[in-house]
């Protein structure tokens, strides 16, 4: 009897083995679909017998802050598909987890064949040639010179600006009123009153600044216009490291004086970029810096915090204010099979003004526009945008997170490690020496640059 | 008696014939890529370039970063201190939860609630509750007057590791509770009655009699625990996402940090390999105790 189970049991399991290995060969030609290889449906059926072989392609979209954004995107990339006989498949990823999933999607050689992100973090991906050059999609719409800026790396274009997210500071003009203090216009003008308005105890504080280094850019991006501001810089125009200086010392030490002497709240040493979005709209903080996503969010749920609320440009330091663009743009991925479709939509998309200038309407403040013209429209108009005073900023960017080094790889990728961030942190969180701080930032950065 | 040698071949034949397939998946989805992971932990992998061999150097480094070795004395700390704790309240929830009052069933199932909740609902959950502009902890606090100023609860560096360790304790107490509750129903209620004669008091009871008794369960739930715990990842990362500065990163966190925001591929797998021994001396001891009890 157990010999004749032992037998059956070993025959089925062969047969198992059997049948994984020829279902395996019989499927080897196929996707998971069952659908066969395109090779072997090539081979079976002549190619004029083929209408007109249907293109395809990825989109990878950040999610943005104001939802009508990716409900339009959404609509208007499968109009377009339908018009030009391409099947789109498009998802949309938290900007939090974007680098994450692009990394794990090159590394698996399945990118996406469109994305659209952050332009410091896309730039990243040049040097490991995972972008296609988009020089004929930017040199052929017409851009802002500013959008050019943001976007160009070595001289060439990886990149194709999709929409400015300049930003600048949010402040609340009720309990500014209350104190009857005028609008700050400096850095050190803010530091005096946020100490005049500052109320922990009832759960208020002055400003809410960002300092965690969980991958986002608010952080980094404000304590590097803090430095430029102070006179100093990370590198030189040929990326020298210029970063020990006595300027960006004294913009460290000013920096951390916000949290030293808890005038914004403790938790923002970890809060990613939707930390102060969220403090702000919850009302426990006076002063943030942003793009218009607060503001466009506060019009749609936070009517009365909208009406109380101030957009002022960026402050300015002892050496004035240095105009950094930044932004969202689209890139196209090498080794994709739809990358030729994914340009031509690039193109359909900023060769298409009047929806592109609705869709900005539509962002209520959120991005700024890098078509010409489209900052002619009446939105931009209407002197209850708040926002509108922001515009101005695109005509005077002088380049990108690097600045005043050249914008490439190595430059996106010190911004995007936050390594400022992580000197700051050193100097409120663990009580370091600020110098002995800025002494590790200049090696991290050697170490990154190579010198 | 040869009937009886040939019947030890063929059951060993079947073992083995069952077990091959399983073998060769875990070969195939477990075994090879862990191969091909210790290999690119002695290369230069990045995403997107060929890898080049660089012997033992990414270990090199990581050995005289002083923020390994934060991060590594961070996950011992968390690990110890999340099984300790869920041990004991494990232990007394469970001891409780076995003597017959009513609604007994009732609070087993509340009880059970945090474990059966998905790692990233608690996690989240717990991030707005430590808040210290809207949290609700940090209100409540001062209501009461208690504190004066809010508790930097994920943001001091003294204290955002102790609150992921109670967000695991939390959430991982179910698990000991009816793992020990299951041993302590298998004690026979004479020893007790016996004890309760010769004058043992409750004292002595729980140390002579439940101690001993559920010690199997105790090894092998607070070793699956360590394992677990050495290697958890979600709660830190959503809850504090391992800062400010590395004050609450674990080993996990920070192999994620090398491999995805450094894109220090070869360094990160090296982080990761640096700890399988210690895994591997876990594994064996649970696995042991495992074929002991059997």
């Amino acid at each position: 009897m157990r010999k004749a189970f032992s037998a059956i049991a070993i025959a089925a399991m062969v047969s198992f083995i059997a049948a994984g290995c020829a279902s395996g060969g019989a499927s080897s030609g196929g996707d998971s679909q069952g659908k066969p290889a395109a090779a072997g449906a090539a081979g079976q059926q002549p190619k004029a017998e083929t209408p007109k072989e249907k293109g395809k392609f990825v989109f990878w979209d950040k999610a943005e802050y104001v939802a009508a954004y990716n409900d339009d995107m959404k609509a208007y990339v499968e109009k377009w598909g339908q018009s030009n006989n391409v099947d789109v498949t498009y998802v949309i990823v938290s900007p939090n987890d974007l680098k994450t999933k692009l990394l794990a999607a090159i590394e698996a050689k399945n990118p996406p064949d469109l994305i659209v992100g952050d332009d410091f973090l896309l730039k990243q991906f040049i040097a490991m040639n995972a972008l296609v050059p988009l020089d004929d999609v930017v040199n052929g719409a017409d851009l802002v010179p500013g959008a050019k800026n943001y976007t160009v790396t070595g001289g060439k274009y990886f990149l194709a600006p999709e929409a400015f997210l300049m930003g600048g500071a949010y402040l609340r003009k009720d309990v500014w009123d209350k104190h009857n203090l005028p609008v700050p216009k400096t850095w050190d003008e803010l530091y005096q009153q946020a100490k005049v308005v500052n109320d922990p105890k009832n759960g208020f504080y002055a400003v809410g600044f960002p300092l965690g280094a969980s991958g986002g850019g608010d952080a980094e991006g404000m304590l590097r216009d803090l430095i430029l501001s102070f006179g100093g810089s990370i590198v030189d125009k040929d990326n020298n490291i210029t970063v020990n200086s006595p300027e960006v010392l004294a913009a460290l030490k000013f920096a951390a004086q916000f949290w030293q002497q808890g005038l914004t709240p403790a938790s923002s040493t970890t809060w990613d970029d939707t930390g102060n979005n969220n403090a702000y709209l919850a009302g426990t903080v006076g002063f943030v810096l942003n793009s218009g996503s607060i503001y466009s969010a506060a019009q749609k749920d936070k009517p009365e915090l909208a009406k109380n609320t101030l957009l002022i440009p960026k402050l300015a330091g002892p050496k004035g204010r240095v105009v950094l663009g930044s932004g969202n743009a689209f890139a196209v991925l090498a080794g994709g099979k739809g990358t030729d479709g994914a340009k031509k939509f690039v193109s359909a998309f900023l060769g298409d003004k009047p929806h592109y200038t609705q869709l900005v309407a539509k962002l209520g403040g959120t991005w700024q526009p890098v078509l010409n013209g489209a900052q002619d429209d009446p939105f931009w108009k209407d002197p209850n945008n708040a926002s509108a005073g922001w515009l101005d900023q695109i005509n005077n960017v002088v380049g990108a997170g690097n600045y005043p080094g050249p914008e490439d790889a190595l430059g996106a990728k010190s911004k995007s490690m936050q390594l400022v961030t992580k000197t700051v942190q050193r100097i409120v969180v663990e009580k370091m020496d600020p110098q002995k701080s800025l002494d590790q930032l200049e090696k991290d950065l050697k170490q990154l640059y190579g010198k | 008696m040869r009937a009886e040698a040939l019947g030890r071949k063929y059951d060993r034949a079947l073992a083995y014939t069952l077990i091959l397939p399983v073998a060769f998946v875990i070969f195939i989805v477990i075994g090879i890529p862990f191969v091909q992971a210790l290999y690119l932990s002695l290369t230069n992998k990045t995403v997107g370039v060929e890898p080049a061999f660089i012997g033992l150097k990414n270990y090199v480094t990581i050995l005289s970063d002083p923020d390994y070795w934060k991060v590594l004395r961070n996950t011992f700390v968390y690990m110890i201190a999340c099984v300790a704790v869920k041990l004991v309240l494990g232990m007394i929830l469970a001891v409780v939860l076995n003597e017959k009052f009513p609604l007994r069933g009732l609070f087993r199932g509340i009880f059970l609630i945090p474990w059966g909740l998905s790692g990233m609902v608690t996690a989240m959950t717990w991030r707005w509750i430590y808040d210290d502009t809207y949290g609700i902890l940090n209100s409540l606090f001062m209501r009461w007057g208690l504190i004066d100023t809010p508790i930097p609860w994920i943001s001091g560096i003294h204290i955002a590791l102790v609150s992921c360790i109670l967000v695991d304790v939390w959430r991982g107490i179910p698990f000991f509770m009816f793992s020990l509750l299951g041993g302590l129903q298998t004690i026979d209620r004479q020893m007790y009655e016996a004890a309760t004669i010769d004058g043992a008091g409750w004292t002595r009871q729980f140390f002579g009699i439940t101690v001993p008794s559920v010690m199997p369960v105790i090894a092998i739930t607070a070793l699956l625990s360590c394992i677990w715990t050495f290697n958890d990842f979600e709660n830190i990362f959503l809850v504090t996402g391992g800062g400010p500065v590395h004050a609450s990163a674990v080993i996990s966190v920070y192999t994620y940090e090398v491999a995805f925001l450094q894109n220090a591929m070869g360094k990160s797998l090296a982080v990761a390999g640096s700890v399988i021994p210690i895994l591997v001396v876990m594994i064996i001891v649970a696995t042991r105790r495992l074929n002991t009890d059997a």
